[in-house]
């Protein structure tokens, strides 16, 4: 690796990724730091010129550029406003303040598998991932196509400009994880959302990370609360619909069993918490 | 390329390349301050502020500094000035071995550039991008405040909390000028201002780079070994393999000659036995030619069968790992037995049978590491006389001389071993891990020659504290009086049994030596594995026997229905009784022990009376109604540690005086960051009565200082203390006869005071001109003495831990809340430092209790061997702690101390387990505590 690329325009930055012959890395840190040796591909890119590291707030949706650091994130009273203050969470419980700092959403994408909180809330707020094509034009790709299987799909020549997640101000959300110490990474982590009027929690979105080998969208287990009331009885059949959904992989922080049962705890818990948002 | 960016206020232009990263630029720059620990983003010993952000340069790389404004701690304070956060940092201790101390001064500074006012919170979270594992991170905290009201510009008073949390009997509160005195360490100030003080901090013309090849294998022999295409590599100066290398036998630990047995290394083997050992060292121009040259030794292995299980290891049939024919001294190589132990007295079998209630439990501990935050270093090169210069991070200078010169050939008087600042040890450095081949590699090429761990060596490659499993059975009576004690235990010493018998013989006095009892037994299988090496490790074995014991006696008094603390205060040695098992466990020839200074029962009432353990027998205190998946719970252990190794330790001090009535302190003694260079001057500076500031101190070199063990066995206060006491006394007659002489008064009636010999007419001599007048003027004599101790007697330190912990019986989490620590050491030298020792011991000893691990695959290959996976403590998820010190003086220690540095690691782990089981009624029988764990034993409880 010799080239060390620092574009100011995004016209130069898609022509160095759409060079065949050179596989230009776009530096998007992710919390989980990569030693410089690990960076594959024969250069690098500085996308800071480009000013990819603005939050627009809209209407409808907010943006956040690639290039929005964790720290930001976590630290945003906008951002911590919304959504019950779980995208600043996640962020936060990521990596340290220092990593936070350098790590983005942009590396979060393109580094779903771990840590994977700010993945989940990607997930159930059914955030877009706004790509630029190398012919400069913007398509947007739900996160959980843009991520298969765990595994972010950018063809060659695209950047990841931003990333949109819609607004409506009925969506709550619970955060909730198990870990060995309080700075320790997740053994099983969990998002869920739902847009609550009275007794009903619309869009439920369930992302759980820890109970398989990627963090994943439960929805059978969203799909069995009938007629979106979420009732005990409704959050009953939810559950039933768990083992269904997780496939865990033991690894040195914990085994299968205890990965499934504590995603069954969690999702237990986590709705109860948000039918207790939506009655009162 | 060419960079251009702005350090510390100045225009910098300088060349990299795309893989440099920034951390190493900046250090070429000079920013020595900067520290090369884990290059995985996750220590933050290496941040930096860009444009005002805390960001870990290691993971950076160079380029991306272009046009940005860098500052490191270099840039926060000019010459002899300290920056207000430097300030603060050096006057609340936290600063000790001072590795981390940069990072941690601009995490502080980031904050308090966002903040004058911050939270508690908040500064936890600004200082938990660091991490250190020796401050146990309160005072670095505390620094943290001071700071923020210095830069407010209040007026601050002097720093006063461990004053608090000394609770002395007042009168002994003025009996010192110096001692108990609460001096900032004298070497704080250059480490918080980020000086080259540690072993990588020098650049030598011609510097080659040192690395090691490690075995893929947990088991293999090396058929063959082809180094010829490495060899032809340009750039590449040296490859050491087992075939251009002397095979002889030793053993690696820093331990008293004659090194302890087994001894079964030699410098490269043609066996490897475990994944992370030695195959082979390069010496090139660069890092990355040396990876490049590893990469090009071709091996023909032959892989063997491995054993990992510390119970199958010793069956028929398993893998025999030290089937080489020369080592010396292992008890039983064919079933990979390296040492066997057995101790009793009394009639064990009757006393169990004459017990009115019998427990038996097994308690399984794990293997983790020391982590110091400095990897293991070592710079070799030549000196004009062609002699050998290790400059090392070490533990024990002279051990190294004494333990690398067979292996390299060059004998003791050609080898210099200069020990600078050192990054933290902990243990991991009481041992001989690269100087043998970083010589070896310098007396080839005649070069300088710099040999570093990365991180992933210093995991897998470095040493470790033994795993081990341990079976306690305990007899008692009803009325709660311990009859019989048997403590049956394997130790896993992996693939080389180096300080394997005198841990687990440490293991079994600190499990036994605690309560009396009419009989006890103690049995030990020190074993083989394929796993990589346990070695010392702070505490060195007292942390898994005290774990056992007082998991046992909690559950003994439980079934009994006695109260805790009722139970082991009826049982425990009282002063002036002897400890039976320890003329049973020794290294050498036994010496025999007893009790002298105590002060457990007031420990133990201080200790109660901060946790508030009375509210323990209420119901509502272990169940919320708000939370219903939460039980909360406390517990409690006590704890007895030496000071230092009877008969064995052995230390010295030489000091002489300067023309301005200074005095040079040398010494052998290793100051790990501890702040022992400190607290020996002020044992100087008592007997002789002059400023600690005018003691100046050396330590260690070879060439220089006089000889002294090292840092190891909590003997630098007790030991190496003494011997400044005796040495200074010496000084001090010579002073006074000179003084004498001058004032033309007999001696005995001089008084030496405030820098001035008094006589009883008022007449006096300044320490300066009876320097003046000695090196001078009058009958010219260098004033200086050397003296040296060593103590048949190693006075047991106790103390007690207590923890309040919460516990989800849901998911099994757990939460430790408080932890209280209370401890006699004797006299307490200086508190802050003290106060150090006892917050950063029990935070390393809170890791082991709850998460902290080496983990192996299958094959013996880590698992987690990096800072991230593999996590200790940081300062935003630690718990309320509480230590408090007694100190009741010891008649053997200098000015009445004994020893501190280990004993924090003992408690935390049993009283955490104490206290999962008062929350959940559920005992958990192995380390770590985790979530997972509980769950289970929930599960099956349920
Ligand atoms: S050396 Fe950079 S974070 Fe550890
Ligand atoms: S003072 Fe923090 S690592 Fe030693």
């Amino acid at each position: 690796m010799t080239v060390f690329y620092r574009p100011d325009t995004i016209k130069k930055t898609l022509k160095i990724l759409g060079n065949p012959d050179q596989n230009c890395v776009p530096l998007y840190y992710p919390p989980r730091a990569k030693h410089i040796s690990q960076w594959d591909g024969d250069a690098l890119m500085d996308l800071s010129a480009l000013n990819f590291d603005a939050i627009k707030i809209r209407k409808t949706e907010i943006l956040f550029g690639s290039l929005v650091s964790l720290e930001t994130i976590a630290k945003s009273d906008d951002i911590r406003s919304l959504w019950n203050g779980v995208l600043s969470e996640a962020a936060k419980i990521s990596t340290t303040n220092a990593m936070r700092n350098l790590s983005t959403i942009g590396g979060v994408l393109m580094n779903p598998l771990f840590p994977a909180e700010v993945v989940l809330v990607l997930l159930v707020l059914d955030a877009k991932v706004v790509l630029l094509q190398n012919n400069g034009k913007e398509i947007r790709v739900p996160v959980e196509e843009f991520l298969q299987d765990g595994y972010p799909v950018l063809q060659k020549g695209c950047l990841i400009k931003e990333v949109s997640i819609p607004l409506n101000s009925r969506t709550r959300c619970v955060f909730d994880r198990v870990a060995c110490t309080k700075s320790n990474a997740s053994i099983v982590s969990l998002v869920i959302r739902g847009d609550l009027t009275q007794k009903k929690a619309y869009h439920l979105r369930v992302a759980v990370f820890g109970a398989n080998s990627f963090p994943k969208r439960y929805h059978q287990v969203e799909s069995a609360l009938e007629n979106d009331l979420i009732t005990v009885q409704g959050i009953q059949q939810c559950c039933k619909k768990i083992s269904e959904e997780t496939a865990p992989v033991s690894d040195f922080r914990a085994g299968a069993e205890y990965r499934t049962a504590m995603a069954e705890v969690l999702i237990r818990r986590s709705l109860l918490a948000l039918r207790k948002m939506a009655v009162g | 390329m060419e960079i251009n960016f702005t350090l510390n206020g100045k225009k910098i232009t300088c060349e990299a390349e795309t893989t440099d990263t920034l951390l190493d630029v900046l250090r070429y720059q000079g920013c020595y301050s900067i520290k090369r620990s884990c290059y995985t983003g996750e220590c933050g010993n290496c941040a930096i502020l860009m444009d005002g952000k805390l960001l870990p340069s290691c993971v950076l790389p160079a380029p991306q500094a272009e046009g940005h404004h860098i500052l490191t701690v270099e840039g926060l304070s000019e010459g002899q000035d300290l920056h207000p956060i430097q300030k603060a940092f050096v006057e609340t201790g936290a600063v000790q071995c001072g590795f981390c101390t940069p990072g941690m001064i601009l995490a502080a500074k980031a904050l308090l550039d966002r903040t004058k006012y911050p939270s508690l919170d908040e500064a936890k979270d600004a200082l938990g991008a660091i991490l250190c594992r020796c401050t146990g991170y309160y005072q670095p905290l505390e620094a943290v405040m001071r700071a923020a009201a210095y830069l407010r510009g209040e007026t601050v008073p002097p720093y006063t909390r461990p004053d608090d949390a000394v609770i002395m009997d007042p009168k002994d509160a003025d009996r010192f000028r110096w001692i108990g005195k609460s001096v900032n360490k004298l070497d704080a100030p250059k480490m918080a201002k980020g000086k080259p003080v540690y072993v990588d901090d020098i650049e030598l013309p011609g510097m080659l780079h040192g690395m090691l090849m490690t075995s893929p294998y947990a088991h293999a022999r090396i058929r063959d070994i082809d180094t010829s295409e490495a060899e032809a590599l340009p750039g590449v100066h040296c490859v050491l393999t087992y075939k251009n290398v002397k095979r002889q036998i030793y053993a690696s630990g820093g331990q008293t000659y004659p090194n302890p047995k087994p001894w079964d290394q030699v410098c490269l083997d043609n066996k490897v036995r475990f994944v992370g050992d030695r195959v082979a060292a390069v010496a090139a121009d660069s890092v990355d030619l040396c990876m490049k040259a590893i990469s090009l030794i071709k091996v023909d292995w032959e892989v063997l069968p491995a054993v990992f299980d510390m119970e199958e290891t010793m069956k028929d049939g398993a893998p025999v790992i030290h089937d080489e024919p020369d080592a010396y001294g292992v008890a039983d190589a064919a079933h990979n037995k390296a040492f066997v132990i057995d101790a009793a007295y009394g009639n064990l079998q009757k006393d169990f049978e004459e017990s009115d209630l019998v427990v038996e439990r097994v308690y399984h501990t794990q293997q983790v590491q020391q982590t110091p935050l400095e990897p293991h270093i070592v710079i070799t090169y030549l000196d004009e006389d062609d002699r050998l210069v290790v400059r090392t991070s070490t533990q024990v200078p002279f051990h190294v001389r004494r333990i690398i010169s067979p292996l390299i050939d060059v004998p003791v008087k050609n080898i210099r071993v200069i020990k600078p600042r050192i990054g933290g040890g902990f243990g991991a450095k009481q041992e001989v891990l690269l100087e043998d081949l970083c010589s070896l590699l310098t007396i080839r090429t005649g070069r300088p020659v710099r040999f570093y761990f990365s991180r992933k060596d210093e995991f897998q490659s470095s040493r470790s504290r033994h795993s081990d499993q341990i079976r306690f059975k305990v007899g008692v009576m009803k009325s709660g009086r311990i009859k019989a004690i048997e403590m049956d235990m394997i130790e896993n010493t992996g693939a080389y049994g180096v300080h394997g018998f005198t841990v687990c013989n440490v293991t079994g006095t600190r499990g036994l030596s605690t309560y009396r009892a009419d009989s006890m037994r103690f049995h030990a299988d020190i074993v083989y594995t394929n796993l990589p090496v346990p070695g010392a490790f702070r505490g060195y074995g007292g942390p898994q026997g005290i774990y056992a014991v007082e998991c046992i006696m909690d559950e003994v008094a439980e079934k009994l229905k006695m109260d805790p603390i009722k139970f082991r205060m009826k049982n425990v040695v009282r002063p002036g009784e002897s400890i039976k098992i320890m003329d049973k466990l020794a290294e050498f020839d036994p010496v025999p022990q007893k009790v002298n200074s105590f002060g457990l029962e007031e420990c133990i009432e201080q200790g109660k009376k901060a946790i508030d353990w009375d509210r323990k027998r209420h119901k509502q205190f272990h169940i919320d109604p708000l939370r219903p998946n939460i039980r909360k719970g406390m517990g409690m252990a006590i704890m007895m540690h030496g000071s230092g190794i009877a008969g064995i330790d052995m230390g010295a001090a030489f000091m002489k005086i300067n023309d301005d009535g200074s005095f040079n302190l040398q010494m052998g003694a290793t100051d790990l960051g501890t702040g022992s260079d400190t607290i020996l001057a002020q044992i100087a500076a008592e007997v002789l009565q002059i400023p600690v500031n005018k003691i100046i101190v050396y330590s260690s070199d070879t060439d220089f200082t006089p000889f002294d063990v090292g840092a190891y066995a909590s003997s630098t206060t007790y030991i190496s203390g003494m011997a400044v006491k005796k040495c200074a006394e010496k000084v001090k007659e010579q002073v006074l006869d000179r003084a004498s002489a001058m004032l033309k008064q007999p001696i005995d009636v001089l008084i030496l005071k405030d820098e001035k010999v008094f006589a009883p007419d008022g007449s006096s001599v300044t320490m300066e001109e009876i320097a003046l007048n000695s090196l001078h003027r009058t009958n010219q004599q260098q004033i200086a003495a050397t003296a040296s101790h060593f103590s048949p007697e190693c006075p047991p330190v106790f103390a007690v831990e207590f923890a309040e912990v919460e516990v989800d019986i849901e998911t099994g989490q757990l939460n430790v809340e408080k932890l209280v620590m209370a401890v006699n050491p004797g006299t307490v030298i200086n508190p802050v430092t003290a106060i150090g020792q006892l917050e950063g011991g029990q935070a390393t000893a809170l890791g082991y209790a709850v998460c902290e691990e080496m983990c192996y695959d299958g094959k013996g290959n880590m698992l987690n061997p990096r800072f991230g996976d593999y996590h200790i403590l940081q300062a935003d998820e630690m718990p309320e702690m509480v230590s408090i010190i007694i100190p009741q003086g010891e008649a053997t220690g200098p000015f009445g101390a004994k020893a501190l540095a280990e004993i924090p690691t003992d408690g935390v782990a049993p009283a955490v387990a104490n206290a999962v089981a008062d929350a959940t009624g559920t005992r958990i029988y192995s380390l770590p505590i985790l979530p997972e764990k509980v769950w289970k034993a929930l599960q099956l409880k349920k």
